[in-house]
């Protein structure tokens, strides 16, 4: 089998500019590695071959006729939340499985027109929320890929795809990427439209990507974006508060990384301070699991109760308590997000970003019937702020290690250029040894 | 229903227990026992959690704004 697969994205669009590489015949590789992979990992629901080889051939027509778009030939994953026109969006729920989108999703048109292809649709927990997918993580099957985009994860991981959508209320985008051996990156929150994509909780929810290199994140969302935000090379001596509350919380393979982490990058030049939070995290916490408990009932209550049976256990669970919490408890927790954003807003003024273990431990095993801790990333997700997670390192058993990035809202393009130098400084982990 | 500052998560958890046993039955809310204790605690630290009387609405918490 070609090597293609392997391939970073931001060389695999720079090949088919040079034509050294057409779309078709990667499309055609990566095809030949799902084949030979999904079925010991499951990352796919389906596949939409037959429309990715049309738009490959149409993609190489362009390209022989001198006409080149920003990610021209980039195959990607769609989470099964997202709509693809045409394709079903099951969202892992057996009464959607025959609900075709009738049109694209705006983040895969958008994908689409600047000349990405859709591969198909990647496992998701039902509706992005806790009940497991089938899908297992590519270093260790036994294992769980995170969620809730658990395949878009795993289909990275494992080299199956470059690049893959996720959605994240709590942790479904950073999650799954530390635990696959992937970078996860979500924008602010807002920047990438949510038309076409299954909500779970509103004000929360946010669109993000999964990808093998922190510069294929910020070649898309560069991409994305229309060029308005710059991604350029970090210029200067990266300021990095490293948060202490979250260490006190990491298992302790997954802490002594992160210190190692953190001396890599001080030896690379980075200035690198250890700081606690100026607020409550156990009160940062609450006001996200309640606000999320709350819209999620919001969101499921009236189909929860025409269609209980066909859930699985967590969401009615969840909409039954969400539906016993008072108003004024939830506006309260509205007020304090307010008063929490600002809070964590004044650090930027002194760091350029916080450094914190992705996830508090690596990924478990999946007998226990979780994706994992969504701790570390729910706070990020309840403040709208950018993060990264990049594939840092791997425990003693080879799973991966992610370390996260958190960025001031609205500075992604500085985020995404903060990461691309951190990864150069820390390196690569290998990919998972698939047979 | 309205709990007060001082209240502690497992009168709060109480609270939900009872009006989850009256809405869904004794069995149901017994089966959600340990998400109402969670939620308790995340009421009961909410709850206690000091904010601005002229702090800003929910509505201009600074989320709403972003949209692009």
């Amino acid at each position: 089998m070609s090597g293609r697969p392997q391939i970073p994205m931001v060389e695999v669009v720079s090949l088919i500019r040079q034509r050294e590489l057409s779309a078709g015949e990667f499309v055609l590789d990566l095809f030949q590695r799902i084949d030979q992979f999904d079925s010991q990992i499951q990352a796919w629901v389906r596949l939409d071959r037959d429309r990715a080889r049309a738009s490959a051939a149409e993609l190489d027509a362009r390209a022989a006729r001198n006409e080149f778009l920003p990610l021209h030939g980039v195959p990607f994953g769609v989470k099964d939340i997202i709509d693809v026109a045409g394709l079903p969006t099951g969202a892992g729920f057996p009464p959607y499985h025959d609900r075709i989108a009738t049109s694209d999703a705006a983040i895969v048109a958008r994908l689409k027109a600047l000349g990405a292809i859709p591969l198909g649709k990647t496992h998701t927990t039902q509706f992005a929320f806790s009940d497991p997918a089938p899908t297992a993580n590519p270093y260790d099957l036994t294992r769980t890929p995170g969620g809730s985009s658990s395949g878009s994860g795993a289909a990275v991981g494992a080299r199956m795809v470059p690049l893959a959508l996720g959605t994240q209320t709590a942790g479904s985008v950073l999650r799954p990427a530390a635990y696959c051996g992937a970078v996860g990156f979500k924008p602010t929150f807002n920047w990438f439209s949510r038309d076409g994509v299954l909500p779970l909780a509103w004000s929360l929810d946010h669109l993000g990507l999964i990808t093998q290199h922190a510069a294929d994140a910020a070649l898309v969302y560069h991409a994305l974006m229309d060029d308005r935000v710059s991604t350029a090379a970090w210029a200067g001596v990266p300021r990095i508060a490293v948060l202490e509350d979250f260490l006190e919380r990491t298992e302790p393979e997954v802490a002594a990384h992160l210190v190692a982490v953190q001396d890599r990058l001080i030896a690379s030049g980075a200035e690198v301070t250890t700081i606690h939070l100026p607020l409550d995290l156990d009160l940062l916490l609450a006001v996200h699991h309640l606000i999320m408990q709350v819209e999620v009932a919001a969101v499921h209550a009236e189909q929860v109760a025409r269609m209980r049976d066909s859930y699985g256990p967590a969401i009615p669970a969840d909409v039954d308590v969400g539906q016993l919490i008072p108003a004024v408890s939830d506006q309260k927790a509205r007020r304090l997000r307010g008063a929490l954003g600002c809070t964590i807003e004044a650090l930027f003024d002194r760091y350029d970003a916080l450094l914190l273990p992705t996830a508090s431990n690596v990924a478990p095993p999946k007998a226990l019937g979780s994706t994992g801790d969504r701790t570390f990333q729910a706070p990020w997700s309840l403040l709208g702020t950018p993060a990264i997670s990049l594939p840092t390192g791997s425990s003693a058993g080879g799973l991966p290690i992610g370390s996260q990035l958190i960025g001031r809202r609205g500075a992604d393009g500085a985020l995404l250029s903060l990461a691309i130098w951190a990864e150069s400084a820390l390196g690569l982990i290998e990919p998972p040894s698939l047979a | 229903m309205q709990f007060e500052p001082s209240k502690d998560s497992d009168e709060i958890a109480q609270v939900l227990r009872g009006s989850a046993e009256r809405r869904y039955g004794a069995e149901r809310a017994m089966a959600l026992e340990s998400r109402l204790q969670n939620t308790a605690r995340w009421m009961a630290r909410i709850a206690a959690a000091p904010v601005e009387f002229a702090a800003d609405s929910p509505d201009h918490s600074g989320l709403d704004g972003d949209r692009r």
